[in-house]
């Protein structure tokens, strides 16, 4: 029984830190300091389980990873916005703010990108959520799931298009994979047919 | 990848991950904890109870702690309490609904109406439009940090809370999601469209360095500042004088050079005339489309049609093509392109000949005599007008006579549709004479004008820098005489010819809500020189949109949208008295948008060398405080100065007369102490004009040199050749006037001291299949800023070229058919202004503009020789909206309206005009794609006077396309 309860808390852990991952990486372009981390020997493991090529450190690597960025997710034009609104209604700031303003008043992100449905920092509340969660003694509440099917389930459709988007193998990679990590949660949610 | 193992692999990779990004309450961008991801012991652990130190029955207060103490006080941030007390139990046994789930409309959910709660608990913020020219006031509804809603503020004494649709549509403007939002910095050749995202630091940082660069050199005036519309005057000029460049560039010769330059001869101490139409009888429009247009369009279109509805008050339109203003007058003319003077002087004709002018007036406020405007005016007869203009002798006389009958309580009005021409100076001036005929100026319901083109002078500015001493042939060509002389009004087509012909050169050039390749003449001259790094050095672009301008930088910056930005504003009120607007930050400005009020001060004190000791008034909000100090209390609420404003919106002193009359206003003996009189009546003042003697009375008079109405203006003929005109200035007691500067020299031109009309060369010998082109404006669009609007794109788009439906006929052209038009240089420009050639003529001995292939509507409201094309149109950047495009240029995706990928309803609705032709004219459906930018044909063409733009006296031939 307790095997399982750690179980449990480890695979919570885990998959905080995947949201914790992605937000990131929706939020900010890779820097040297990131990169370098990411070619750490257990990272590199990870990375290749997942078929996720890590490019070398270098100058112009990072800055081919910041131009694909941009224009994954910042534009000028043609690009893929990270933000519910835009997915759901075609502008920004739309009526999902008002549900994450909800959501803000029991889950702190502290992030300072104000714009609070990008996706990022939902990624970012999503992970703080099972971070308490699988800290937690009580059993798990409501909130994942809820937080889940209103602000994260929209973002495998983005997640999709942003890497059909990108020019680099890393974040074609990557968003495929936060594609596939979105779809996977939600089985967890038991949410396979939310669409 | 494997997607049967991807959940365990994710998990790897998240307990790698976790801890490792930073925490809740650290900026997402902190570098990363090196710890957690070497330590491979911690990570394969789950976080335990005891790493998260609250109890989190230890606050019963939690719920009303805000989300900075949340942070603090629960673990991961996470507030579980409140989720199980509120929301989070309701939600557990299905009774209430959960954060927005019900609230998400989506397109499946989405009603026809908003929910009836919506505008409950919404803060209304007052606020200015900034969608055209006009600035009207609004109202902003505010809930939950988002602006639900956008109004017109009845407030505003301009505008009364009057809104058009532009300003309903800043909604989609505020909420775009093409909005810029993130400094970015070019990446390859410049034009390439490849960008990376910087920090503001780092954008400010690298623009300081190359402007004090160019500072310490002490070329200041190789740094330019180019504004398209701008309505921050007293920020952007504090940076340029502090800075040290008077390189300031504007699109005003591109809209409204002739007309004000036209009132300032009559006026001098204004250049927009104020027509008090809602106490008119009579109003004489001469090629203004005021309903749709126009600087004042809301405000005036609503006292115009008071003065028709309750005043009784009658409307002539003469206007080359059928506008919805020609359209709801009560009589429109449509005379050959730029003859609106002869016709305005044939009218003058006639009055005279009548005997039905205001001879009082004339002999006691113009400078003129009724025998020398008789003399004058002897060859313009209305028969002469008819041969030139087309229209009837016998409707120029019946309404010249109707127009004197209605006086004083009648006014002409005009804008660009009688200025825009090479002729424009002398058209405008020709009418305005029509006003002095009847004696019309200044009286109610007459001609009126106002001293206050802005703020109500009560509203100082906190101290500014001393003006730039700098000179610039791109801010000042020395070829427009009276460009320059009373205001700044420049000659801002010729900025990109001359950097192409070497006459200058930039090495810094930052422009503002500009967008210039779309709405300046020659866009192929502008987008070869916006592209050329040799001609501009450096190019920093502050927008709210990536617009063709921004496609030319080398860093673009993010602007806050009129809905997020302070400014105190107003224009030149219909009231006759001024006022005070306000435009406030209804919200956080989105994402990382600033406004310059904001990043000025930033940069000044990177620049260093002084700059930032134009900053010490504190925060952009202590500005705003200290410039709005002296409004008034109300008495009703007891708040005055910002607070007042951000209440009401706006302030009018109602104590304030109207400007009626001025020039009968008494000299007191206060202002008559140590003053002279010269023989012609003028009583100066330590050489300084303060009035004129009139029946034996001190009076105010006008702001002229002869302090009379200036139909005769000995000044403008010396400003020609440039000649000193210090005595003229002085007696007319606006000092600002200059004559002009040493640069000139060499650059003569022979302007008429009297009101005449001029015949455009090559108007006279027009080819079978040549017309005259001329565009106008929408009333859901302004110039290039507004078609990436859903709302105003769908019901304007697209622009076909407009044909008078018997000159179709006689071309064989029909409804839908394509013509390729081809535009040429002005004949009479060539001979005038040999600055301006810069393309060898072909074959024919013409030099052509360039070609484009449009469709044709045909119609009526439509001078034969006419062809019309409507401006807005045919943006290739400025979002997909603007593109109309429902998927972008790859084929993939667009932002906020591909029905595949993004859920909006209304565009998958509404986006039924996507041109699905691929080019091919044959499959072209009528009312379909974006249309075509007008301005690709225009040359660059000033009036060798004023430097206004005359887009209307463009001459295109015509071919037919099978």
């Amino acid at each position: 029984m307790m095997n399982v309860l750690a179980d449990a808390k480890r695979e919570l852990a885990g998959r905080a830190g995947v949201y914790e991952l992605f937000a990131h990486l929706l939020l900010n372009e890779v820097d040297s300091k990131i990169l370098s981390l990411f070619h750490d020997e257990q990272w590199l493991r990870c990375w290749e389980d997942l078929e996720i090529e890590i490019p070398a450190v270098s100058e112009a690597g990072i800055e081919r990873l910041a131009v694909d960025y941009c224009r994954i997710f910042i534009g000028p034009k043609d690009f893929c916005p990270p933000y519910q609104s835009v997915w759901e209604d075609g502008h920004m700031q739309s009526d999902v703010i008002t549900s994450m303003n909800e959501y803000v008043e029991i889950v702190s992100s502290g992030a300072s990108q104000n714009i609070k449905d990008h996706a990022g920092v939902q990624f970012k509340m999503m992970s703080q959520i099972l971070q308490f969660e699988a800290a937690s003694d009580e059993p798990p509440s409501t909130l994942a799931h809820a937080f889940f099917v209103d602000h994260i389930a929209w973002t495998e459709p983005m997640f999709s298009l942003a890497s059909t988007l990108a020019e680099t193998d890393f974040y074609s990679t990557v968003l495929e994979s936060g594609k596939e990590f979105v779809a996977s949660e939600k089985s967890v949610f038991s949410l396979d047919a939310i669409d | 990848m494997k997607t049967s193992n991807s959940k365990r692999q994710f998990l790897k990779l998240g307990l790698l991950s976790v801890g490792t990004f930073g925490m809740f309450g650290c900026d997402e961008s902190t570098t990363p904890n090196e710890n957690s991801s070497s330590d491979s012991d911690d990570s394969n652990s789950a976080p335990s109870s005891s790493d998260t130190s609250n109890d989190d029955t230890s606050n019963d207060d939690a719920s009303n702690t805000s989300t900075e103490s949340a942070s603090r006080d629960f673990p991961f941030g996470v507030d579980i309490r409140k989720w199980k007390a509120g929301k989070g139990r309701a939600y557990e046994i299905g009774g209430q609904r959960m954060p927005g789930i019900c609230l998400l409309p989506g397109p499946n959910a989405k009603k026809d109406w908003p929910p009836k709660d919506k505008y409950q608990g919404a803060e209304k913020i007052p606020g200015m439009c900034q969608l055209c020219s006009t600035v009207c006031g609004i109202i902003g509804y505010v809930k939950d940090g988002r602006v639900l809603k956008v109004e017109g503020n009845p407030n505003d004494p301009n505008s009364r809370g009057r809104l058009c649709a532009r300003g309903q549509a800043s909604l989609n403007h505020l909420y775009h999601p093409e909005r810029l939002l993130y400094p970015m910095k070019r990446v390859g050749k410049r034009g390439e469209g490849k960008w990376k995202r910087i920090s503001w630091d780092e954008a400010l940082t690298e623009i300081a360095d190359k402007l004090r660069t160019i500072r310490e050199e002490g070329k200041q005036e190789e740094f330019a500042f180019h504004q398209g519309r701008q309505r921050s005057k007293d920020a952007i000029k504090r940076f340029l004088d502090a800075y040290g460049t008077k390189t300031q560039l504007s699109h005003r010769s591109l809209c409204s050079g002739n007309r004000r330059a036209a009132n300032l001869t009559y006026l001098w101490e204004s250049d927009w005339d104020l027509n008090d139409c809602e106490n008119s009888k009579y109003i004489l429009n001469f090629g203004s489309n005021a309903f749709e247009a126009h600087q004042g369009h809301v405000p005036f279109l609503n006292r115009i049609q008071n003065g028709r509805f309750n005043n009784g008050a009658k409307m002539v339109t003469f206007d080359v093509r059928l506008s919805n203003t020609a359209g709801n007058s009560d009589e429109w003319f449509s005379p050959f392109p730029g003859t609106d003077g002869a016709v305005a002087l044939g009218m003058c004709h006639w009055i005279l000949a009548n005997g039905k002018q205001d001879s009082e007036f004339i002999e006691r406020w113009t400078n003129v005599s009724v025998q020398e405007l008789k003399e004058h005016l002897a060859s313009y007869t209305p028969e002469w007008a008819e041969r030139v203009s087309g229209i009837p002798a016998e409707a120029i006389k019946r309404i010249a006579l109707e127009f004197a009958a209605a006086a004083p309580a009648a006014t002409t009005m005009c804008n660009r549709g009688s200025s825009a021409h090479l002729n424009g100076f002398y058209n405008d001036r020709a009418i305005n004479l029509l006003n002095a005929l009847v004696g019309s100026v200044g009286k109610k319901g007459g001609w009126c004008w106002s001293p206050w083109g802005g703020l109500d002078p009560i509203a100082k500015t906190p101290a500014m820098p001393d003006s730039a001493k700098t000179w610039s042939v791109l801010e000042d060509p020395p070829e427009y005489p009276l460009a320059n002389v009373w205001r700044r009004m420049k000659v801002g087509e010729i900025v990109y010819l001359y950097l192409l012909q070497g006459r200058a050169k930039l090495q810094a050039y930052m422009t503002y809500n500009l967008d210039s390749p779309l709405t300046w003449p020659e866009e192929s001259l502008t987008q070869e020189v916006l592209a050329n790094e040799e001609l501009i050095n450096f190019h920093v672009c502050i927008n709210c949109f990536y617009n063709e301008t921004a496609h030319y930088a080398d860093i673009v910056l993010p602007w806050t949208t009129f809905m997020e930005r302070w400014d105190l504003d107003a224009r030149a009120s219909y009231n006759l008295r001024p006022y005070v607007g306000i435009r406030t930050p209804m919200i956080d400005p989105l994402g990382e948008s600033k406004d310059i009020r904001d990043f000025f001060p930033m940069l000044a004190e990177k620049i260093g060398g002084g700059m930032e000791a134009a900053y010490q008034y504190g925060t952009t909000e202590d500005y705003m405080e200290q410039w709005a100090k002296e409004i008034p209390v109300n008495e009703v609420t007891g708040k005055s100065g910002l607070e007042r404003l951000l209440e009401e919106g706006a302030w009018e002193n109602e104590k304030t007369d109207p400007f009626y009359e001025p020039y009968k206003t008494l000299l007191i003996e206060e202002e008559l102490a140590g003053s002279a009189t010269d023989s012609n009546g003028v009583i100066t003042k330590d050489g300084i004009g303060i009035g004129v003697m009139v029946g034996g009375q001190a009076m105010r008079g006008f702001k002229t040199p002869s302090r009379k109405m200036e139909v005769r203006s000995l000044f403008i003929n010396k400003i020609g050749v440039n000649e000193d005109c210090s005595d003229l200035i002085n007696q007319s007691g606006v000092t600002k006037t200059k004559s002009r500067p040493k640069q000139h020299e060499g650059h003569d031109l022979d302007i008429d001291q009297m009101p005449i009309w001029l015949p455009i060369d090559e108007h006279q010998s027009l080819g079978q299949d040549e017309l005259i082109m001329t565009s106008f404006k929408w009333n859901v669009h302004n110039h290039g800023r507004t078609m990436n609007l859903k709302w105003l794109a769908e019901i304007v788009h697209s622009n076909p070229a407009w044909l008078n439906t018997e000159t179709a006929r006689e071309l064989g052209l029909k409804d839908g058919d394509w013509v390729e038009l081809t535009s040429y240089y002005s004949e009479m420009l060539e001979k005038v202004s040999p600055n301006l050639n810069h393309r060898e003529p072909d074959e024919s001995g013409r030099r052509v503009v360039s070609t484009m292939r449009v469709p044709i509507v045909t119609m009526q409201g439509l001078h034969p020789k006419a062809i019309a094309m409507s401006n807005s149109c045919g943006h290739w950047q400025y979002t997909n909206v603007a593109k109309a495009k429902a998927v972008s240029d790859d084929g993939e995706h667009l932002v906020g309206s591909d029905p595949k990928r993004y859920r909006d309803a209304d565009w998958e609705r509404n986006m039924w005009w996507e041109d699905k032709s691929n080019g091919d004219i044959a499959k072209w459906q009528q009312n379909t794609g974006n249309g075509w930018n007008q301005n690709r044909l225009m040359p660059i063409a000033p009036d060798p006077i004023t430097g206004q733009q005359a887009f209307h006296s463009t001459v295109v031939s015509l071919k037919k396309l099978s």
